[in-house]
């Protein structure tokens, strides 16, 4: 069943449409759950929680394709309760170390959201990713949006996983550069 | 709220093609169908359907031939069955070795290998223990050692099969209760070839750990598994020595094995991206063969990207196939440039290069 043919199954109040969207795309979303929360029921609860979601907006939503759109709500899902678990104690977890490691790009005592608008930095980031080379492009995604670790990109992109660490070094230096000259984030000296 | 939570929130907001793109290429979304490709398809799994109708019409698997495919090669290297019996036949794929080593009460035993030239790719059937399913993501065999007859490989490397269960949910452990440890091994310029070489294995101890912890052995062992299994040198050579396109680069040699190929070109001008990891731009996607099929999508990244003369800007792109091929049926290279593998790729990118 293509997506078109789902969405209309939403707006007809179907419940095949999870059913299909489960068929589908459980294991997608599933696997985006799991890479942040390292954990399969809490997984299975954001998947579901996903396919609830998707019910509860559609209608009034169409999306045009569905996998970015229900990734999305997983992501989310999987990111609040991971950043209510990192409340309590951060460290250990798959998404702990990515949120580590972005932790470099903006420095610290910078208070963002005085400064700018959630929507300023997602459209600087986005003009970034798109400066990249494809390969610097799919490991940050993998890496960042995917929660995947280095030895699973360097797996997928025929790399190694030193040099998938050393170009995600770079990546992120590159990131605080181009925030540092867009005006989206200040330097520690300053 | 933490700044790089913040940071992550923003990146969610990536646009769709981007995140479409990588997860692709992460294998977690599956490719879509391309329409313009359906027909070469279709007319390739008819050539299958009359090679195996062939195959039987002349009684060579009357008696139905055991060919066996590992749950990772099924992955790595899907085929079909007659694509399977094909590979059996010809000594590329062997599953009929009964090689184990037990200690401990876990035996690791040889399920599969699939043996080119260029490539071997040996599958490990490991029963008798069950990680936790908190351990499955730090599984390890420990001093894992590999030579093909007494050498070892420059580039190899291993990893657990994993496989999504009835719930979705991603792990290395089989409905069964057994697990799957798959090992490649390329023979670089360290050997003239991989095919008619005795392996030997040997594991030091099952655990978790090693890349994000220290390393715990669960299991001690050791196993040590030595076997010859059969293999398949069949390989096309050729030597066009011409222009690939108006790329300005000329394509020196190619070889074309069962499971990987490789091409040497000359470039116009020193490319400096392998000293930071980067790929050439020009790569070998596919193969046409001499029904009129493309393959186009059947290499992956290179798996060696190197100067075989620098001076004289040779540079060596080495492939794995995600296909199984019978080089002496190629009639043709297929190159894409602008890092082809995780895009959809059209007529317009494709330079086709035959090598009658």
């Amino acid at each position: 069943m293509n997506d078109r043919e789902i969405v209309n199954l939403y707006w007809q109040r179907s419940e095949q449409a999870i059913t299909e969207t489960e068929r589908k795309y459980g294991r997608y979303c599933h696997i985006i759950a799991y890479n942040i929360l390292e954990n399969s029921e809490d997984s299975e609860e954001c998947v579901n929680d996903t396919w609830m979601s998707a019910w509860n907006s559609m209608p009034d939503k169409r999306p045009e394709r569905l996998s970015p759109f229900l990734a999305r709500i997983t992501r989310n899902f999987a990111l609040t309760r991971i950043v209510r678990r990192t409340a309590k104690k951060r460290g250990g977890g798959a998404a702990e170390l990515a949120l580590e490691e972005l932790d470099e790009c903006l420095s610290s005592g910078y208070d963002l959201e005085k400064e700018i608008e959630d929507r300023e930095l997602s459209r600087a980031i986005d003009a970034f990713v798109g400066k990249l080379t494809e390969e610097e492009q799919l490991a940050f995604i993998s890496r960042y949006w995917f929660v995947a670790t280095e030895r699973e990109i360097a797996e997928k992109l025929g790399l190694s996983r030193s040099g998938v660490a050393a170009m995600l070094k770079r990546t992120r230096s590159k990131l605080k550069t181009y925030l540092l000259t867009e005006g989206l984030c200040t330097s520690q000296n300053e | 709220m933490y700044k790089s939570e913040r940071m992550m929130k923003a990146i969610g907001d990536l646009s769709d093609e981007k995140i479409e793109k990588a997860g692709r290429a992460l294998g977690y979304l599956k490719e879509p169908q391309r329409a313009a490709r359906v027909p070469v398809r279709m007319r390739r799994l008819l050539g299958i359907a009359a090679a195996a109708a062939l195959i039987l019409a002349l009684g060579i698997t009357a008696y139905a031939i055991y060919s066996h495919w590992s749950r990772g090669m099924e992955q790595r290297l899907p085929a079909t069955d007659a694509e399977k019996e094909i590979a059996e036949q010809s000594g590329l794929s062997d599953s009929s070795q009964t090689v184990s080593a037990t200690a401990n009460g876990v035996t690791i035993s040889v399920e599969q290998t699939v043996i080119d030239s260029d490539t071997a790719r040996i599958a490990l059937r490991i029963e008798g223990f069950r990680f936790e399913r908190e351990q499955e993501p730090d599984a390890a065999l420990w001093n894992c050692r590999l030579t093909f007859d007494g050498e070892s490989p420059s580039a190899w490397g291993a990893g657990f099969v994993e496989e999504g269960n009835e719930t979705g949910r991603m792990s290395i452990t089989a409905p069964d209760g057994s697990m799957e440890y798959d090992i490649w091994a390329r023979a670089g310029d360290k050997f003239d070839t991989l095919a008619g070489k005795e392996i030997r294995i040997s594991i030091e101890s099952l655990g978790v750990g090693g890349l994000k912890s220290e390393y715990r052995s669960l299991v001690e062992g050791p196993w040590e598994l030595v076997w010859t299994p059969s293999s398949n040198s069949d390989c096309l050579t050729v030597q066009p020595d011409e222009m690939i396109d108006n790329t300005g680069i000329k394509l020196m040699e190619a070889e074309v094995s069962p499971i990987s190929a490789k091409v040497t070109l000359q470039l116009p001008a020193l490319w400096e991206g392998y000293k930071t990891m980067e790929h050439h731009d020009l790569q070998l996607v596919g193969v046409r063969l001499q029904d009129g099929t493309e393959l186009t999508d059947i290499f992956g990244p290179p798996a060696q990207e190197r100067y075989a003369d620098i001076e004289n800007l040779i540079l060596e792109l080495s492939y794995s196939s995600h296909q199984i091929l019978r080089p002496e049926q190629v009639d043709a290279l297929i190159f894409a440039s602008s890092f082809p593998w995780a895009r959809a790729l059209t007529d317009s990118d494709l330079i086709i290069v035959p090598v009658d």
